[in-house]
């Protein structure tokens, strides 16, 4: 249908320079772990979200969910600055893929989190690790009907 | 303040799409220079808004992004509301302006509160539908009614999928398609189905059923297993009866009567069957007592509906397939054939031994008929040695159409997978070589014999797929 298209649009193009705003300002938490974003950091990875969505098939409300995962990933002791906004990239591209792959069944923050925790605790910083063998393994579990939840919320900024 | 422009504007456009209403409405208006460009906008912008918070609350919350499909379905949830609301309101004047003076948020939250209270409606009008029901074998009437609306009322979600029909309907209902979505299909469909139910009330049930088996029997076929409407079925009769002079309750028409009306109807004008056709229609409204505008209405829509077929038949000659008559005599054998249900082998080899010891063709035929349900049962009788020459015209006497035309199939079917569409069984018969299959030869004789009408019917038989997959 023709008029889908005008309807969803506006949800999903948000102003660049606003999204660029609201990237550069995970700064202030960032900086803390030694991680800083420049503006074309920022424009890197809105990006890589924009194609993301666009090959998944999504569509998104707001841009919570890139300021969500550099909340959460910036204290990883395995993220360095020179490959920060890549790594960032890369985890926005395996949070949507996976969204699809776990049918919906995982809300956003359960999911930035079980991320989270499988690229520090088993992949030890590895993304290839991350998505090519963790996330595949959580794949399974949830529609083999073997996943019961995260359970442990220490970590959660 | 545009709208106030609206109703000065004898706005009134055409062609505004039903399933579509509030966004060709906003489109036509804005064509129309009675609102601008941005105004429209403004309008799709508070749209997407009422999609934003969906999307959200769809998600529990909990997730940000759907797949673009779910967005897409709950976009057409909320404008099926929306367009709910404009259904209600009398003229596209009046809806525009209405729209303009309010926030589509606004309008949608009426929708969705409007759409429940229908849901309501429905299932009043569901228990006046079960209420008037016709006690009938007609399997497609009975699981609409038990299972396919029920269904729908359990499945149905007004909160994120308005617009969905999903119910597995089958009865036909005479009044022809709805074009309607969600519970308006289905508010319309029971209203039109609790109408034709209130009609053949004014029947006796038995002389409907007996109806319903005529024309089982006319057709061939086993009729409770198809799409027949039964209203219309009735009001056929209803109406012919009245042309025959014998009152628009009786539904029983004796084939002799239906010669004499063709008779009758020949040399006609067509406007003069017209006439006639509608004096009856008018006849059975008022005989059967019906003061209902709305059911009036309906009867006459699709009783009008029957005339082209009227005229039609007079002409073809084929009155005797529209109006149902009164079928004497035994019911012929129903289609002898089922799949999937094949003797073992102690049961064939008992049939075998059985007919070997009739004492006639007619005997074996009957000892055939009342045992054998598969094709391939039946064809292994013909490799038995059971049947001797005389034995198999009498066992092709008694077989119908359809049987024969199943067995054609296979003798056949190269003739009929080349070219089905010209396909001619007198050709075919005529052409047809001296085969190897005994029993082959004794169905080209025999079929050689049938007269032109019978052999028309069994082709058009086999022009249909009906039962055909052997």
């Amino acid at each position: 249908m023709s008029n889908i298209a005008r309807f969803i649009s506006p949800l999903v193009t948000t102003s660049r320079q606003r999204a660029i705003n609201t990237l550069v300002s995970t700064n202030r938490l960032s900086q803390r772990h030694g991680l800083v974003l420049t503006e074309e950091d920022a424009l890197q990875i809105i990006d890589a979200r924009n194609e993301a969505l666009k090959t998944m098939g999504r569509l998104e409300v707001g841009f919570e969910v890139i300021n969500k995962i550099i909340r959460l990933f910036c204290p990883s002791p395995y993220i360095n600055q020179t490959d920060y906004a890549n790594t960032i990239c890369e985890l926005v591209e395996a949070f949507y893929y996976m969204k699809n792959e776990t049918l919906e069944q995982i809300g956003d923050d359960d999911l930035i989190y079980i991320m989270r925790d499988l690229f520090d605790n088993r992949c030890f910083g590895s993304i290839e690790l991350l998505t090519g063998r963790e996330l595949e393994k959580l794949t399974a579990q949830i529609r083999s009907g073997h996943y019961y939840g995260r359970h442990n919320d220490e970590e959660e900024e | 303040m545009e709208y106030s422009l609206v109703k000065q504007s004898h706005f009134n456009p055409q062609n505004l799409d039903p399933n579509n209403y509030l966004l060709s409405l906003l489109e036509a208006a804005q064509r129309a220079e009675l609102i601008s460009e941005g105004a429209l906008q403004n309008a799709e912008l508070q749209i997407t808004e009422v999609l934003r918070v969906l999307i959200i609350r769809y998600s529990s919350g909990e997730s940000s992004s759907v797949p673009v499909e779910i967005a897409e379905n709950l976009l057409q949830s909320i404008l099926f509301c929306m367009d709910t609301v404009c259904a209600e309101i009398k003229t596209p004047a009046d809806c525009l302006d209405e729209l303009l003076r309010r926030s589509m948020k606004d309008i949608y939250e009426e929708g969705l509160a409007l759409v429940r209270s229908k849901v309501h409606d429905a299932k009043r009008l569901y228990r006046a539908v079960k209420g008037t029901r016709v006690c009938t074998p007609l399997v497609a009437y009975n699981t609409t009614i038990d299972e396919a609306v029920p269904g729908f009322f359990k499945t149905y979600d007004t909160a994120f999928n308005a617009h969905d029909t999903t119910a597995s309907i089958d009865y036909p209902l005479a009044g022809g398609d709805i074009n309607a979505r969600g519970v308006i299909y289905i508010l319309q469909y029971l209203e039109r189905l609790k109408i034709e139910n209130l009609f053949c009330k004014r029947f006796n049930e038995k002389d409907i059923n007996q109806l319903l088996e005529n024309y089982g029997r006319v057709y061939r076929i086993d009729y409770p297993e198809f799409l027949i409407n039964i209203f219309e079925v009735v009001l056929t009769n209803s109406i012919f009866s009245v042309m025959l002079g014998t009152g628009a309750h009786n539904l029983a028409i004796q084939p002799g009567r239906i010669s004499r009306l063709r008779e009758r109807l020949a040399g006609l004008d067509t406007s003069v069957i017209t006439v006639n056709f509608k004096s009856a229609l008018d006849h059975v409204i008022e005989e059967l007592g019906i003061e209902d505008p709305t059911m009036a209405a309906y009867v006459r829509q699709c009783g009008n509906g029957l005339l082209p077929r009227l005229i039609n038949a007079v002409e073809q000659d084929s009155l005797q397939q529209l109006i149902i008559p009164v079928v004497t005599g035994q019911p012929e054998p129903e289609i002898l054939f089922e799949p999937g249900t094949g003797m073992d082998n102690e049961a064939f080899r008992v049939l075998v031994r059985d007919l070997l010891g009739c004492d006639g063709p007619a005997e074996k035929a009957g000892l055939i008929l009342s045992r054998v349900r598969s094709l391939v049962d039946f064809f292994d009788i013909f490799s038995a040695d059971c049947l001797f020459d005389n034995d198999y015209p009498v066992l092709f006497t008694s077989l119908g159409n359809m049987e024969l035309s199943m067995l054609i199939r296979i003798v056949f079917v190269d003739e009929l997978r080349d070219n089905p569409d010209q396909f001619s069984l007198s050709t075919a018969i005529s052409s047809a070589p001296e085969s190897e299959t005994e029993w082959v030869n004794h169905l080209i004789r025999f079929l050689s014999l049938l007269d032109e009408e019978r052999t028309q019917a069994i082709e058009d038989l086999l022009q249909t797929e009906t039962g055909m997959d052997v």
